[in-house]
């Protein structure tokens, strides 16, 4: 299963965060499949090293925020239904990730029309493992 | 069963003309990993000595699962698993020897998890405990205190001049002690890493006095690093005002760098005074929060600024 | 519920103890074999040359208190000092058992260690000595008892050790008081005269001492939270080791600033070669100074020549009760008193002679090879085993150290012994409404016996009733009833002066008389008496006392105000009037004792208040060490020092006063203790 979560000790971003935001990425790109189950909380913090209320919350929220979804004596999965941002909320998100992008590619000296080119590339290759809607 | 296996109100000990641990009122709730985190000498090691009865407090009191401290019966000693600081052994009993001698004073005394935690530190049954190295007597220590399955497991420092591999077996017997719910761990450790992994509630004694006492999260939360930059012929003010909260500052070239706990509008407003070029905030690393709480407080670093460097820089540009 | 059984959990305490300590006990075991072998060895080697007699060394070995005492003093720490403090009180007290259950674990292993270490020795010492043929003297087991005594000293000094391994050191002697206590009981034990005496000192001191160290321990080296018990039995420990201290420092401030030695310089009284009495006065042996019994000077004696030879062939019979047998149960002549030929050239023989009480029978023992030669009775000689009719009774006149014994006497009979020829002789028998009170022979001269021959060999005998002088061969030579009351005297002295005229006898008697008409007080007397060759008293002085009479003079007098407590003042003077010899001293020492020693109480006992209210003490507390230092004097104060947990003092920030750091609220205006200062950066988030 490709599912490798690693963690950092010592950052900024809180381990929760780092579990939340790891396990968000692997789903975009298409590491987990639908029903496939996500390690056990207690699986996971074992192998990360790391409390398993930690594990728990983040698994909580990726839940409340319609991510996963706990199926009863089977463990946590996928969830069917994707969704739950507000418009705004989205909008943030995209507006933060895209700033981030654009400004490290023209600190690494990229011009627009590059920058626009790998987005595309990008799109195209992550639409076609499913990760699109 | 109680909420919280720990409570102290306003404890107080003296050694001396010294205060040690001053008006500590504590509370660790049941099922936590509680680290309790303090520079050397701050008086961590007397709290525990108090809280297991083992010294008497000057002011105040204690109670671990609900009994006060200094009347524990034997039936509650049973319940609590301590290791000290120094791992304290027998040196005269074989590995295996110092398993029977500890068994026979628990009714509750799982062999199976004395032998798991003694082949997971490799320890030869027949080694003596006085030639083991340090990370084994740790090991030896460790299999004697979580054998009898306590509810409560009071650790001091117990990761001291242990290995990389013993501290990684260390962590993982934390870790397999909340396989239990109601099992409490109570710890305190230099190694923030470790504290940054295993556990979800902290307290920290500043010397002598308790600064801080919440679950994780909440101190995550608290402390907030705010980077100020200085652009172009803006210098940072030579004289920082009274920051509520402020725990750390430092400068470099047109930067300014402040740790504040708790920072709230107030603090935003006071810090644009400052006039800086932008602000950024950011959650600070737990290292860098817990130094700031028990270091010097206000705007000390190590390293010393050459300031003639910084006028001319500014005055150049 | 414990399951596991408190039983398996004090054996595994045991196990731990017994085994961490064997090394302890391991020395001390042959630090003990070695001493008692090397004193056995002194033994047999003094006792084969005939030389010196058991009795010099009372009956313990001297080695035994040694090495109880520091056996029990090295097991008591070795079982406390290394898991006092810290970690390693932790790893031993953070267990699923009781303090007290663990102090008893830790007792009866350093017990039984101690018991293997100590005990074991000697026993086999004891073991060896009775056995056929091993020293020159008759054994019995009474002679282990002051053995037992010393072994039961040293545990108290076991539990002192204890103690003191346990304490929380305040000023660094106060750590070491508690070794006072068992110093005590040693003094004590040593000095009691019956042995039951002796092991109810001790087992006071195994009582108390043990107490103490198990308080302390269950409190984990504090003395606030010990029970009324436990606080009382640390005080009295302590306080032990205080009075220790101080009865040695008072003692070495009298030996400074008093001369209590005896005075070279002694007057006493002679009978003069032609028959007077006079009185002399002897500086180093030598006479410098003849007056007669009032004091005149005389001029017969003003020469040095004339003072040397005052006394040229006067034979004196002394009276030997004066030199009362020490016979508590520490001096092996509770057993057996040693005989000693009378013998002018002092040679000791190669067979050592015993009465033995028991058998009421003279044993000879082979020097050199330790086997019994025979017995003596009545009847004279049995070789070997063989036991022969015993003499009537118990022995009324055992000799001092050593001093040649002629005579036995008992009774209802008097025998003279050749113990070289190893015969028995009957002298003299009283008649049947009377009993022997004394018998006594002079001392071996032989310049007077060339000169007079068995003239010179006399022997006095006092009965109840009379007074007899006899020769060897029956003779009477005065037999006379007392001139005094028998219960008045206790001693009795013949002189014959050879060489005077008509050649008299003198009795000199002395003892305590009472007086009328103040019943009860009991005054010396000293008369002698002279008798003619018909038996009429020629002659009777009074002789004044003199000699050495402790003087309570002012120096004394003040050193002991100073440093005794009024407790000790009060205590002598009662004892002194139970006893009667209560003796009042002049009116203006009286006045300045009882105001220097009262002053001196009151002092202390303020001190005590003062300190005690600084600290905020408790009514019961300042009415209790109020009392202690009242009584006790300065040293009270040392224990109240010693003793107590002293808190730190900090300023009220509301009243400004120093208070307490252990209460809770200011004594003075109330306050509670402040919270530590916050600096705005606290996070209390109890969820």
């Amino acid at each position: 299963m490709p599912l490798t979560i690693s963690i950092l000790t010592g950052s900024n971003v809180s381990i929760y965060q780092q579990i939340v935001d790891q396990v968000c990425a692997a789903i975009v790109a298409g590491r987990i499949a639908p029903d496939e189950p996500l390690p056990s909380v207690r699986s996971l913090a074992e192998e990360l090293l790391i409390n398993p209320n930690t594990v728990g919350k983040a698994y909580g929220e990726l839940v409340r925020e319609g991510v996963l979804e706990s199926r009863p004596g089977r463990g946590m999965f996928i969830s069917k239904r994707r969704q739950i941002y507000t418009r705004a909320e989205r909008a943030r998100r995209i507006d933060q990730a895209v700033t981030s992008l654009v400004s490290q590619a023209f600190m690494l000296g990229f011009t627009a029309e590059e920058i626009v080119e790998e987005v595309a590339k990008k799109t195209t290759e992550l639409a076609s493992n499913g990760g699109g809607s | 069963m109680t909420e919280t296996v720990i409570e102290t109100r306003g404890l107080t000990r003296y050694f001396g003309n010294r205060k040690a641990v001053d008006g500590m009122t504590l509370v660790v709730p049941r099922g936590s990993v509680f680290a309790f985190l303090g520079r050397n000498g701050s008086g961590k090691t007397t709290t525990i000595r108090m809280l297991l009865g083992l010294l008497e407090p000057t002011r105040g009191s204690a109670s671990v699962l609900g009994v006060d401290s200094q009347r524990l019966s034997p039936e509650m000693r049973a319940r609590i698993g301590y290791m000290s600081e120094s791992h304290t052994l027998y040196n005269w009993l074989t590995v295996r020897q110092c398993g029977e001698y500890q068994s026979r004073f628990y009714p509750r005394w799982n062999e199976k998890i004395f032998q798991a935690v003694v082949g997971h530190f490799q320890l030869d049954p027949r080694t003596k405990a006085g030639s083991l190295s340090r990370g084994e007597r740790a090991g030896l220590s460790l299999a004697i205190t979580l054998a009898p399955e306590p509810e409560l497991l009071i650790l001091d420092d117990p990761a001291l001049g242990l290995d990389p591999v013993a501290r990684r077996s260390l962590l993982e017997s934390m870790i397999y002690v909340t396989r239990g719910a109601d099992r409490t761990i109570f710890f305190s450790s230099h190694l923030l890493e470790d504290v940054e992994r295993v556990a979800d509630h902290l307290a920290i004694l500043d010397r002598s006095v308790l600064r801080a006492c919440c679950p994780m999260e909440s101190f995550r939360a608290h402390v907030q690093q705010f980077l100020l930059r200085y652009a172009g012929n803006t210098v940072p003010p030579a004289q920082l005002p009274s920051i509520r909260g402020l725990l750390h500052a430092r400068r470099s070239m047109g930067e300014l760098r402040l740790t504040i706990a708790g920072a709230n509008s107030d603090t935003h407003q006071l810090l644009r005074t400052l006039a800086p070029t932008s602000i950024e905030e950011a959650p600070a690393r737990f290292e860098e929060a817990l130094v700031g709480y028990l270091g010097n407080r206000g705007e000390r670093g190590f390293f010393l600024e050459d300031t003639t460097l910084l006028e001319t820089a500014g005055a150049r540009s | 519920m414990l399951s596991s059984p408190p039983v398996g959990i004090f054996k595994a305490v045991l196990w731990k103890e017994l085994r961490e300590n064997l090394k302890w006990a391991v020395a001390g075991f042959i630090a003990m074999s070695a001493g008692l072998a090397y004193k056995f060895s002194f033994f047999v080697q003094q006792l084969r040359g005939g030389n010196t007699s058991y009795e010099g060394y009372a009956g313990a070995f001297e080695v035994t208190i040694l090495g109880a005492a520091l056996i029990g003093l090295s097991l008591g720490l070795a079982q406390t000092v290394f898991e006092n403090r810290g970690d390693k009180w932790g790893f031993l007290a953070h267990r699923p058992l009781s303090r007290s259950t663990l102090f008893w674990g830790k007792a009866v292993a350093g017990t039984a260690l101690y018991v293997a270490a100590a005990v074991i020795p000697v026993a086999l010492a004891l073991l060896w000595m009775s056995g056929p043929a091993r020293l020159p003297i008759p054994f019995d087991w009474r002679l282990a008892l002051p053995n037992v005594a010393d072994l039961l000293c040293g545990l108290v000094f076991y539990f002192a050790g204890f103690l003191t391994g346990m304490r929380e050191a305040r000023w660094y002697a106060s750590r070491a008081l508690g070794i006072g206590a068992p110093f005590v009981c040693f003094f004590m034990e040593s000095d009691f005269a019956r042995f039951w005496q002796a092991a109810a000192v001790c087992l006071a001191g195994v009582l108390v001492v043990g107490t103490a160290a198990w308080s302390t321990f269950v409190a984990g080296g504090q003395y606030r939270v010990q029970s009324r018990i436990g606080r009382a039995a640390v005080g009295i420990s302590m306080g032990l080791g205080v009075a220790a201290i101080a009865v040695l420092a008072i003692g070495a401030l009298m030996g400074f600033f008093l001369d209590l030695s005896f005075p070279s310089r002694s007057t006493q009284y002679a009978v003069t070669t032609d028959g007077a009495v006079v009185k002399t006065v002897t500086n180093n042996d030598e006479i410098i100074e003849v007056t007669d019994v009032a004091g005149r000077p005389l001029d017969q004696y003003r020469s040095v020549p004339s003072r040397s030879a005052l006394s040229v062939d006067v034979l004196s019979a002394e009276s030997t009760s004066f030199r009362m047998p020490f016979d508590n149960y520490r001096s092996s002549r509770k057993v057996f008193t040693r005989l000693t030929p009378s013998r002018p050239d002092y040679f000791r023989g190669t067979v050592s002679w015993y009465y033995v009480h028991r058998l009421n029978l003279i044993e000879g023992y082979e020097n050199e090879s330790g086997r019994l030669v025979g017995r003596m009775g009545p009847d004279g000689f049995a070789p070997g085993n063989a036991l022969p009719r015993a003499f009537e009774g118990p022995l009324r006149n055992p000799e001092g150290y050593g001093q040649p014994q002629a005579l036995l006497m008992f009774e209802k009979a008097a025998y003279r012994l050749d113990l070289d020829q190893r015969e028995v002789a009957k002298v003299f028998v009283p008649a049947s409404d009377e009993v022997l009170r004394e018998v006594s022979v002079p001392g071996y001269d032989g310049a007077t016996l060339a000169t007079y021959g068995e003239m010179a060999r006399f022997e006095l005998i006092a009965t109840s009733k009379r007074a007899v002088i006899q020769l060897r061969d029956g003779t009477k030579l005065l037999d006379v009833p007392h001139p005094v009351e028998a219960k008045e005297w206790s001693e009795i002295t013949a002189y014959r002066p050879m060489r005077a005229p008509g050649m008299p006898t003198f009795l000199r008697y002395s003892g305590y008389r009472s007086f009328e008409p103040t019943p009860g007080r009991r005054v010396p007397f000293d008369q002698i008496f002279r008798f003619n060759g018909e038996g009429s008293i020629t002659q009777n002085l009074y002789l004044p006392f003199v000699g050495f009479r402790a003087n309570t003079g002012a120096r004394e007098i003040v050193i002991l105000s100073l440093t005794a407590p009024v407790g000790a003042h009060v205590l002598v003077e009662v004892v002194a009037r139970i006893r009667g010899y209560y003796e009042a001293l002049p009116g203006t020492l009286m006045a300045i004792r009882w105001t220097v020693v009262l002053f001196i109480a009151f002092a202390s006992a303020a001190a005590a208040l003062s300190v005690g209210a600084k600290y905020n003490f408790s009514r019961n507390q300042l009415l209790t060490w109020g009392a202690i230092t009242f009584v006790l004097g300065p040293g009270g104060l040392l224990i109240m020092l010693a003793v107590l947990d002293w808190p730190a003092l900090e300023a009220c920030p509301v009243c400004g006063r120093k208070r307490v750091v252990t209460a809770e609220h200011c004594e003075h205006c109330q306050a509670p203790f402040a919270a530590p200062p916050m600096d705005g950066t606290e996070i209390y988030d109890l969820n």
